[in-house]
């Protein structure tokens, strides 16, 4: 190991792909619209310039291997190295990564980070990773240019290679603020019925944070990095993970969580919050007391239904119709005029209705998003969700005061049903008592919670 | 507008962090690296005697090296060897063959083994790269000092103040800082035994 080898399996592990020739691989950059030349011609060339001349000689320099690169309208860049492979494919195998395919998919990287002696070293690897998967686009903002951030990307289901990276990153005061886990319960927890979910992995650190520990080699990642920090008022500094609070919502259980794609000791899990994952996986930083803690309410942290699913109506209906507890369910209908729901939930938005008490019961506040969902014009939608759904709600009904949806209320607190305007929504129930019954813990990890499917008993003997 | 010593610090930060993660990834001891900026024999003497227990071995050679004005240097030791590294900073549009005559100079008055030329931001004139590119001689030069050869490896690099890294150039015989701390490593590395 060294320094600048540090660098090149950086590199290499963030983007590497293999394919049969001996002679040449590719390292793929998915800076999409960050590095197109469409978007930004100017940073398009700068690009071109950071692979010939940082990465192009240090692979000269290092494995006499020579790099060109290729780049598409839609920001993707691939570095393409050719040479005689064998010294670089011998470092790797000895690190035990396989040379073939994308490399990230399966690479281990513990024992590359067993080599990494010091800081300095571990700065070097963390730079190649920053070139390749480190992202500074905005739509990792904050919702304000005040908490910029670098975003590390990576698709896959490879949650030990995160779990490595992240205490990689955080054993050089690069503390990661979030990590967000390729897993339903993070990329569709209000949605049971939501296919795709399966979005990748980000490891968020603060860019300031960053800045002052981490690195890059790439010019243009520098400038930009300088160029979002120039946007905050003030300096941001992590707090570490077994400090910083949690703030738990509840998740929907998704069939997904069963996926054979997701490792064993991920799998058939359902994950209350991110930094739950992080106990599950054994990282030493994990915050296992809160999560914990947490776990004492897990009654009001899953729900075994949708919290809110949003859909055209038939779609909605072939969900209930597949569904025997739904299917078997008596609706009573009725129509509600929008107004009178508004009311109710401006006078309280943790108000339950059609419940057996105050705590158990359909929430307004998602019985409001379903509404807005169904009486939004087109335009007044991005996909399913609604652009503002407060001002939607206010604006429908100022127009239009009688509005009304039709709202399908099951004899049992299986789902909601609100229709109108040829979409529909589900709403799942608050129901703690019941729900926690469904909760069991695995047999060898005492944080990886079990949800079993609820059943019409469950819910008839609330 | 900044000067190109105020890159000083920046340059010997970086460099002395790659030299000693290597030497310690390699060989799994701690390499030690004193800088000095000007005049070579006063600073020279200035850090052995600041460190005699890791300068020791540096004695002698201050004693005879003859006074030199060089813009920096290293003194890179494990405490049982020493080699000298001498840096010619440059903050031009391109460097040319006058700088890399600099060194070759500094190199061969102070009998420095390593020696590397740098510019602040930008590469190098079109002349020095064609000859560094098919002269490898000016880059790998042997000398006969009484009686015995004397070595002196030379590379030329670019500094990059924004991503405060180097971009090599692969011109001349260092071609990177790791290729650099590999030959440190080599030679201060004790053979080993063969038991016999």
């Amino acid at each position: 190991m060294n320094t600048d080898k540090a660098y090149l399996l950086g590199l290499i592990i963030g983007g590497g792909i293999f394919g049969n020739a001996e002679d040449a691989f590719r390292i793929k950059l998915p800076y999409k619209k960050w590095g197109s030349y469409e978007e930004n011609p100017q940073r398009a060339g700068q690009i071109a310039g950071d692979i010939l001349r940082t990465v192009g000689q240090v692979f000269r320099a290092i494995y006499n291997v020579s790099v060109q690169y290729e780049t598409t309208t839609g920001g993707n860049w691939t570095i393409l190295c050719e040479g005689d492979t064998t010294a670089l494919k011998a470092d790797l195998t000895a690190y035990g990564i396989a040379c073939e395919g994308e490399v990230r998919q399966d690479a281990d990287i513990s024992r590359v980070v067993q080599d990494l002696v010091d800081d300095n070293l571990k700065r070097r690897f963390i730079a190649g990773l920053a070139d390749t998967i480190g992202s500074m686009a905005k739509s990792h903002r904050r919702f304000t240019d005040e908490v910029q951030i670098l975003s590390f990307e990576m698709k896959g289901f490879n949650f030990t290679f995160v779990c490595n990276l992240c205490r990689l990153l955080y054993s050089v005061n690069c503390i990661p603020d979030q990590i967000l886990w390729n897993h339903p319960n993070f990329h569709c927890g209000n949605d049971t019925y939501y296919p795709q979910w399966n979005k990748g992995f980000k490891l968020r650190i603060p860019l300031d944070q960053y800045a002052r520990f981490g690195a890059f080699a790439f010019r243009t990642k520098a400038e930009s990095s300088q160029a979002n920090r120039s946007l905050q008022h003030q300096s941001h500094t992590t707090t570490p993970c077994p400090e910083r609070e949690i703030n738990v919502t509840p998740t929907c259980v998704h069939a997904a969580e069963n996926d054979t794609r997701l490792p064993a000791c991920i799998r058939g899990g359902h994950f209350i919050h991110n930094r739950h994952v992080c106990t599950v996986m054994g990282c030493e930083h994990a915050p296992y007391d809160k999560i914990a803690h947490e776990l004492t309410n897990v009654g009001e942290l899953v729900n075994p239904f949708p919290i809110l699913s949003k859909k055209p109506l038939a779609e909605i209906d072939g969900i209930i119709a597949a569904n025997p507890l739904f299917e078997r369910r008596q609706y009573t209908v009725s129509n509600m005029t929008v107004v009178s729901l508004y009311n109710q939930y401006q006078v309280n938005d943790k108000t339950n209705l059609y419940g057996t008490s105050t705590e158990v019961g359909y929430p307004i506040a998602e019985i409001m998003q379903a509404i807005a969902y169904i009486i939004a014009n087109n335009d007044e939608l991005t996909g399913t969700r609604p652009k503002g759904y407060d001002a939607i709600i206010a604006r429908h009904i100022a127009n239009t005061p009688e509005l009304c949806v039709e709202i399908r209320c099951p004899d049992l607190l299986t789902p909601l049903v609100i229709v109108g305007n040829g979409r529909g929504a589900l709403v799942g129930a608050n129901n703690s008592t019941v729900y926690a019954r469904l909760v069991s813990r695995d047999a060898d990890n005492p944080y990886k919670l079990r949800v079993r499917p609820i059943t019409e008993e469950d819910l008839r003997n609330a | 507008m900044r000067n190109e010593v105020s890159y000083y610090p920046e340059i010997q930060r970086f460099i002395e962090a790659q030299l000693k993660s290597n030497f310690k990834a390699s060989s799994n001891r701690d390499l030690h690296v004193f800088w000095g900026i000007g005049e070579l024999k006063a600073n020279l003497q200035r850090i052995i005697a600041e460190h005699p227990l890791e300068c020791a071995c540096a004695d002698n050679f201050s004693k005879r090296v003859p006074p030199l004005n060089l813009d920096i240097f290293a003194l890179i030791t494990d405490g049982q060897k020493f080699e000298l590294l001498i840096l010619e900073v440059k903050l031009v549009k391109s460097a040319g063959l006058s700088a890399w005559s600099q060194l070759v100079g500094y190199c061969l008055v102070s009998g420095a083994k390593y020696g590397l030329l740098l510019n602040i931001d930008n590469g190098g004139s079109p002349r020095l790269v064609q000859m560094l590119q098919t002269e490898q001689h000016i880059s790998h030069i042997q000398e006969l000092v009484d009686g015995g050869v004397r070595e002196h490896l030379l590379g030329f690099m670019q500094w990059d103040s924004l991503t405060q890294n180097f971009e090599y150039s692969n011109l001349g015989v260092i071609k990177s800082l790791s290729d650099l701390s590999n030959r440190l490593v080599s030679e201060f590395t004790p053979p080993s035994g063969d038991g016999g």
